[in-house]
């Protein structure tokens, strides 16, 4: 029993000191990212931008939200590293050049492509490293980037300073909006692996922010921090074929494209009041259900989309009854068959991008003709006839019925 | 071989009579040896009894020898021997020298069918406990033990007389176990009291004290306790057999005992459990354990103990059960937190931060900047500075240990974080390990998460989690193969006794606790009638 003790102690102490601790790093050496730039550089190459925080600024009363005591003499939560390589890998590792720290990519929000990049190249260029390599995630929000993503990934900000983590957090909440369709990764590398599917995902740009004071006199008050001049947006989509960008939807096509798949969840919901007198009802999408049922008719591929939807009266000008409220759900119906119409009509006609997932569905009724047809489907989308049947249902109009309105004198 | 003894004692005294001078005195004393004195009877002669005692134990000044004479005549002599301090003067007075010297005429031995003995025990000794002894080593001890003893010239015998009063502490709430409700009574150094205390809680005729004395040199009283129709037979007669082992030169406290019976001796987890309080020794022996007390401290023992009972405190049986349960539980997180929470933070924070929240891991990088440590020296270091503290805090008198506490407040909280030395963090996990590890009710189990702290913080710094869970599997590799008293030491987890659960996982209302331990007890299983359970009028089963 001694011997086995001291036996044991011993392997204990070789194994403790035998193989190091090669994996220790201390919290404090660490360059968490949070976000990821890639653009083309000149000849041929790819910049890398990678966003790091700078926890040391954190601790001086400052957090990661914001801003106590931060002044614009403070140092940055955040920095931008650039470097430049022949592949991605190699401008990652270049990074070790400019920066002592460790970089953990555990907590990366977005990989943000420069839409430059994205038609020019495609992204199969990079993404290979981004899935191959064990310390990168599938979980990345993949964007593409409108403009220079140097100055894109460096948009001041008040509320969240460091700009990827503001995207990060307007993705967790722009389906309140449903006017754009972001992707993460994993689930783009599935859609352009796919042979009846093409990827898609959200656009992200900065505009001139129009809280910024216009009038002359209007002076920022002493210590405070001016509004940012430019505010990071999302806007629309940009669809795909294969790996290379193709075409880019508006927010009311991104619209239809949502419905198309299926994937509105919220959102609102604006329409034109059925009175015909121009004024317009909004409505709070509740829940939706799309369903697409493809059929092969004399080597025709007809497709009749069926969506079903909620939704309550959040806004009218015009009084509301049991009446009225049918004619609501028709004028609904109406608008999100044009969406979807308008995103059809881009998609398919001009960009002949697959982006809804018709050959899946095609797929799954007709397994024996799809083995034929997945090669061709690409000439086979655009022929695709499609026709919807819309269904709304408006469960109710929330906490007053009558619009608030001046009475008639 | 006793008669020379004996010979040679009485010649040595008789030379150096009647004063005997100091030098030689030292030489002169029987080295007290009670192999020898087993074979020594009193004699008839009383001259010579004294004189032997006196060398026992004349040299001890506490020793009072009285003489006097009995009987109408005065013709008889007689003396008492006892030991100062230890007997009560009262009883000794009115009860023994009085009725001897004064009340008896009859002590002439001449009344016809009377014995001397039967005189003395039926009509003249007023103390309710008289012995006869012949033994001379029966009389040194019971001397020793605070009994008077009687000789009279003329009888081959003597009379032990259980008169013992000292100056004891009073019952008093007990320091180490406070409870919120429950009893106020702890034990307290005096062996008769505290065996009273228990005796007073379980009024039942199985309710066995078996006392044997255990020490070469001390002779300290020690009980065994248990309920002899619950408690099992072979757990008692181990426990008697492991006692009756010992050969120790002293006893002076119920750890000794401890160290000497529990099952595996290099365990850094007590298989022992002990308390203060008299309450928790009866639910232990309604629950068929055994309770060894020892004279001269209030801490009784408890065996056998498994792990899941040094995690329960007699609180959790008094309190409604709902908060019962979940202040066991309370008790369960802490214990893990106690042992693994630094060396988690050390493992997470220098190997595994993926497994933070981001703001959380920028915090803590945040914080770190500019301390000078790794976290793991960062843990030891604080660690340390704890222990010394709460070391501190403990045997000092409580008006300095207010000075160590402020002390330990402004130098670790404030100053070590200010200048940069820890990361508030660090202190944070510091404080709450501690914080942790005192809602555990066993002193002695707490001890040992304490020490075993520390190795596991080393193995989190240089394997990360990966060692965490190493120590934790050899931990558990050890506990599993624990025993105590031959209970194992994860019982009822480990092996599963599902029945038993009931004090484990939750602490079931007293109307469910239908059955004793089922690990312990094999007969007599049932604590209660049928259905206890408590209802309204209204909704009682059967009206």
């Amino acid at each position: 029993m001694a011997r086995m003790m001291v036996l044991l102690w011993l392997v204990l102490l070789l194994v403790l000191t035998q193989p190091g601790c090669w994996d220790r790093r201390e919290a404090e050496e660490l360059g968490i990212v949070v976000g990821y730039g890639i653009e083309p550089a000149a000849g041929g190459k790819v910049r890398l931008i990678v966003q790091v925080i700078n926890a040391g600024a954190q601790g001086q009363g400052q957090n990661l939200m914001g801003a106590a005591g931060q002044g614009p003499t403070s140092i940055k939560s955040y920095t931008n590293l650039v470097s430049e390589g022949d592949t991605l890998f190699e401008a990652f590792r270049m990074l070790s050049t400019k920066t002592g720290a460790r970089n953990i990519h555990a907590f990366a929000q977005v990989v943000i492509v420069s839409e430059e990049y994205a038609r020019e190249k495609g992204l199969s260029g990079i993404l290979d490293l981004l899935d191959r390599d064990p310390v990168t995630r599938r979980s990345y929000w993949l964007l593409i980037g409108r403009g220079d993503l140097a100055s894109l990934l460096d948009e001041p900000g008040t509320l969240n300073p460091i700009p990827s983590m503001r995207i990060g957090e307007i993705l967790k909440h722009q389906s309140l909006a449903a006017v754009s369709a972001p992707l993460r990764l994993g689930e783009f590398y599935r859609l352009m692996e796919s042979e009846s599917a093409q990827p898609f995902t959200a656009v992200v740009e900065s505009e001139l922010n129009q809280a910024v004071p216009g009038e002359k006199g209007h002076e920022v008050s002493e210590g405070s921090i001016p509004e940012p001049l430019r505010q990071i947006k999302l806007n629309g989509t940009a669809v795909f074929r294969q790996d290379k960008m193709v075409g880019w939807l508006n927010e009311k096509e991104s619209r239809g494209l949502l419905w198309l798949r299926g994937e509105v969840k919220e959102g609102f919901l604006k329409s034109p009041s059925p009175g015909g007198t121009g004024k317009l009802f909004t409505a709070e999408i509740l829940n939706t259900k799309t369903t697409l049922l493809p059929e092969i008719k004399d080597g025709e591929i007809y497709l009749t989309v069926k969506i079903k939807a909620e939704t309550y009266l959040e806004e009218t000008q015009e009084p509301v009854d049991s009446e009225t409220v049918r004619l609501l759900e028709a004028a609904q119906a109406g608008t999100i068959a044009e969406e979807a119409g308008a995103a059809l009509e881009k998609a398919q006609q001009e960009y002949r991008a697959d982006v809804f997932g018709f050959g899946e569905a095609v797929h799954r009724k007709y397994p024996g003709e799809w083995k034929e047809m997945k090669n061709r489907w690409p000439e086979l989308f655009p022929g695709v006839q499609v026709s919807f049947q819309v269904e709304t249902k408006m469960r109710h109009t929330a906490m007053i019925s009558d619009p608030v309105m001046p009475v008639e004198k | 071989m006793s008669i020379k003894l004996l010979t040679r004692a009485i010649k040595k005294l008789k030379k150096k009579k009647p004063a005997v001078n100091a030098e030689n005195k030292q030489s002169e004393q029987w080295v007290y040896h009670p192999d020898e004195l087993k074979k020594i009877n009193v004699m008839a002669k009383l001259e010579n009894n004294l004189a032997l005692l006196k060398n026992i134990l004349g040299q001890n000044q506490d020793v009072i020898f009285r003489s006097f004479l009995l009987g109408r005549a005065e013709q008889t002599a007689a003396a008492i021997v006892y030991i100062e301090g230890l007997v009560d003067i009262h009883v000794l007075n009115n009860n023994i020298i009085r009725p001897l010297m004064a009340g008896l005429r009859q002590l002439d031995g001449s009344r016809a069918g009377v014995s001397f003995q039967e005189l003395l025990t039926g009509s003249m000794l007023t103390v309710s406990n008289v012995q006869a002894i012949r033994v001379i080593d029966d009389v040194v001890a019971g001397i020793l033990y605070g009994e008077v003893i009687l000789f009279v010239n003329g009888q081959a015998q003597a009379w032990s007389m259980d008169v013992r009063k000292w100056n004891t502490r009073d019952i008093t709430e007990p320091v180490s176990e406070v409870l919120l409700r429950g009893p106020r009574e702890g034990f307290t150094e005096t062996l008769p009291t505290n065996t009273t205390l228990i005796r007073r809680k379980i009024k039942s005729p199985n309710l066995i004290f078996e006392f044997l004395n255990i020490g070469r040199v001390t002779v300290t009283s020690v009980s065994i306790v248990y309920i002899k129709n619950i408690t099992a037979p072979d757990l008692v007669a181990e426990v008697k057999s492991r006692l009756k082992r010992i050969d120790i030169d002293g006893v002076l406290e119920s750890g000794y005992l401890e160290e000497l019976i529990e099952d595996n001796p290099y365990s850094p987890f007590p298989q022992v459990l002990h308390t203060e309080r008299p309450d928790r020794v009866a639910a232990a022996l309604l629950d068929g354990r055994v309770a060894i007390l020892t004279d001269g401290t209030p801490f009784a023992l408890i065996v056998p103990a498994q792990l899941t009972a040094f995690m329960t405190s007699p609180d959790d049986y008094y309190q409604r059960y709902f908060i019962g349960t979940v202040i066991i539980w309370l008790r369960y997180i802490s214990f893990v937190m106690s042992l693994l929470l630094p060396s988690l933070y050390v493992a997470i924070t220098t190997f595994h931060h993926e497994m933070l929240p981001l703001r959380l891991l920028v915090s803590i990088s945040s914080y770190r900047q500019g301390v000078p440590f790794s976290a793991l020296v960062e843990a030891l270091l604080l660690e340390f500075v704890f222990e010394v503290l709460r070391e501190a805090g403990t045997r000092m008198p409580r008006s300095v240990s207010q000075a160590v506490t402020i002390a330990g407040t402004l130098v670790i909280g404030q100053a070590a974080v200010m200048a940069s030395l820890v990361s508030p963090l660090m202190v944070i996990v510091v404080a709450t390990t501690g914080l942790a590890s005192f809602t555990n009710p066993s002193y002695n189990l707490g001890i040992s998460t304490r020490l075993l702290r520390f190795p596991l913080m080393l193995l989190a710094g240089t394997l990360g989690l990966l060692g965490v869970a190493f120590g934790i599997l050899m931990l558990t590799i050890h506990l599993a193969g624990l025993r105590s008293f031959g209970l194992p030491y994860l019982s009822p987890l480990a092996p599963l006794q599902t029945g038993d659960l009931k004090d484990v996982l939750v602490r079931v209302p007293w109307w469910a606790m239908k059955t004793r331990p089922a690990e312990l007890v094999k007969r007599n299983r049932r604590r209660q009638a049928g259905d206890l359970k408590p209802a309204s009028p209204g909704r009682r089963k059967g009206g």
